[in-house]
């Protein structure tokens, strides 16, 4: 009887430690089914009820590098060594090496950093722009020995000692990497158009040893290679009972045309109670005339909005040469672009792991206050 | 005597009676869901169920009194339990052990239930929910991570979702098993039920006599003539 009586006990107390949670549970919230069961979602109401229009303010577009103007002619140098080798295999004729002593690298300019696929500058993360900052070390270093030429009609009349003692020039950003001994300005002109270069001089009609241009170069050497060139300046050296005429040369790889690299200065404000990353932002910058596509855009860094906070956001933008050569061609206007452009692209926002990713369409005119001088 | 006393203890009910009052005292979380890192964060134990989603908490009043319902039963149980486990020989012992030994393993079978049942059901009704958008959930089953990903219009929405169980489960699993054995074990260790004939005694058949004895007795009683007193008439 006991037995009994204890399991039947036992039993009803194991079915009452269910049964009176629930029946309190719906007492206590006047037996309505809904509000007993479902969570109460008040909060998280009251979270996303924040107006999520107007997060994104966008600014005037600006030219990377406080450049005042830009000049499309411009060129930045890709590498120094590469265009010294380009000379010896093209041109031949080397007599030897010499010590100009400018070993190390030099200033020069780099693309785009990872817009086009390119890795922009060694040795730093940040984005370098044509004309941006000469004082980063962006191209390959020289490694200070140039080769020394003779394109003289009695080839081999000179004989070593090499010109060791050749003085060097002083006082340039860019490295003269070679070295033309017993040539004249024609012989040098000779060499270059013999093996597929284009020899310009800066005046045109006008040859000459003495330098005339604010560089001292007094010609120029091209040599096409798709959107980069190989660019050799050629500068007049001295005289020299032994050495005769000779010349320095300042050869280098560089980008055909220089386009300027832009930012989208966005301002973005997050309502919620919780920080938002603006994680990553690409796209086409279309001409919103024509709808050509003119170059990229992306995110500059990923930078996260801290909850109810606000923070400025650059979409960078990148010109590719044939989309800057379109806004110049169609759309010049004295020296300004009357053109506005489009962004169409995708962004990308994290809010905790979960990333919502939406189209991004937003036309920007082209400040009338860049001007671009060629 | 301490020996007899410790002979006597089902030490595999005690271990799951102290187990039991544990998991009622802490109430850790067996299982962890997490959605879109720390988004939409679900531990879950039969003790206690706390979700929050983007920082807010989220909590349902019939569930939360059930856990606290659940947690109460678990505790009075593994006391009963302990109790059950160490006076083997009164006669409630059995009943106390058997009532809180499989109290534990339950919880754990409806959990694994609940886990291996959820996703496929989620899935199948996310679709009809977020009607126009294309979802993938390819959720994970108890254990594991996957990404959920979900597309409308313009808008594509993905978010990592990770299932892991946690020690507390496994803890729980053994004192599951531990609680399987004690029932088994308390066998051996509660006075026996003699039954005996009553042809033997010359009893009608309706008046059984059944005696209370303790193994040392057993043999005893084995070993000599039967000596029953005659009840009833």
């Amino acid at each position: 009887m006991g037995e009994r009586a204890l399991g039947w006990s036992l039993t009803g107390m194991g079915v009452l430690f269910w049964i009176v949670p629930i029946i309190a549970a719906f007492a206590v919230h006047g037996w309505d089914p809904v509000a007993t069961i479902m969570p109460e979602t008040d909060a998280l109401q009251s979270l996303f009820s924040q107006q999520v229009e107007n997060m994104t303010e966008t600014g005037e577009l600006r030219i990377l590098g406080d450049l005042a103007s830009f000049d499309p002619t411009d060129h930045y140098v890709r590498s120094w060594e590469r265009a010294e080798s380009k000379l010896v295999s093209d041109l031949g004729n080397v007599l030897g090496y010499v010590d100009l002593g400018n070993e190390g690298p030099h200033h020069g300019h780099a693309p785009t950093y990872e817009i086009f696929g390119e890795a922009g500058c060694k040795g730093c993360s940040t984005p370098d722009y044509d004309n941006a900052d000469p004082t980063k070390d962006c191209v390959s270093p020289n490694d200070g020995n140039a080769p020394v030429f003779e394109f003289n009609a009695q080839k081999g009349a000179f004989s070593t000692p090499l010109p060791l003692s050749i003085p060097k020039i002083i006082g340039r950003d860019d490295p003269t990497n070679a070295v033309v001994v017993r040539s004249n300005i024609d012989q040098i002109k000779t060499a270059f158009l013999a093996a597929g270069w284009e020899f310009y001089y800066p005046c045109e009609g006008y040859a000459s040893p003495e330098p005339h241009t604010p560089l001292g170069e007094i010609a120029d050497a091209f040599l096409d290679d798709n959107d980069n060139q190989y660019h050799v300046r050629i500068f007049y050296g001295g005289h020299d009972d032994i050495y005769g005429d000779w010349y320095y040369m300042g050869a280098h790889y560089e980008g055909q045309n220089a386009v300027p690299a832009v930012a989208i200065p966005m301002r973005f404000s997050n309502p919620f109670q919780f920080p938002i990353t603006v994680d990553n932002m690409h796209g086409d910058i279309l001409c919103a005339a024509d709808g050509v596509k003119v170059g990229e855009a992306r995110l500059e860094h990923q930078t996260t909005i801290p909850a109810g906070g606000q923070d400025n956001i650059n979409l960078i933008i990148g010109f590719t040469y044939g989309g800057f050569n379109h806004l110049i061609n169609n759309h010049l206007v004295g020296t300004s672009i009357d053109a506005s452009l489009m962004v169409d692209g995708r962004i990308r926002l994290k809010i905790y792991e979960i990333s919502i990713t939406t189209e991004l369409e937003q036309t920007i005119p082209f400040p009338s206050e860049i001007s671009v001088v060629i | 005597m301490m020996s007899k006393f410790l002979k006597q203890l089902n030490w595999f009910g005690l271990a799951t009676g102290i187990f039991m009052i544990g998991f009622g005292a802490l109430a850790p979380a067996w299982w962890n869901v997490n959605l879109g890192g720390e988004a939409v964060s679900v531990e879950y134990s039969p003790f206690d169920i706390s979700m929050t989603a983007f920082g807010v908490p989220m909590t349902s009043t019939l569930i939360s009194f059930l856990c606290l319902g659940a947690r109460v039963m678990i505790t009075v149980a593994g006391g009963l339990m302990v109790l059950g486990s160490v006076l083997t020989q009164k006669w409630w012992s059995e009943k106390l052990v058997k009532f809180g030994s499989l109290k534990l393993l339950w919880m754990v079978v409806m959990l694994i239930i609940f886990a291996a049942v959820i996703p496929p059901v989620v899935e199948m009704f996310a679709g009809q929910v977020t009607t126009g958008a294309d979802t993938r959930l390819n959720l994970p089953i108890l254990a594991g991570s996957s990404t959920v990903t979900a597309q409308m219009d313009n808008v594509t929405l993905s978010a990592p979702i990770t299932m892991t169980l946690t020690n507390a489960f496994f803890f729980a699993v053994i004192a599951s098993a531990l609680g399987v054995v004690a029932r088994i074990y308390h066998r051996r260790l509660k006075p026996k039920k003699l039954m005996i004939r009553p042809k033997l005694l010359s009893l009608r058949p309706t008046e059984h006599k059944v005696m209370k004895v303790t193994p040392a007795e057993e043999k005893k009683i084995i070993a000599r003539p039967v000596e029953a007193k005659k009840v009833g008439k």
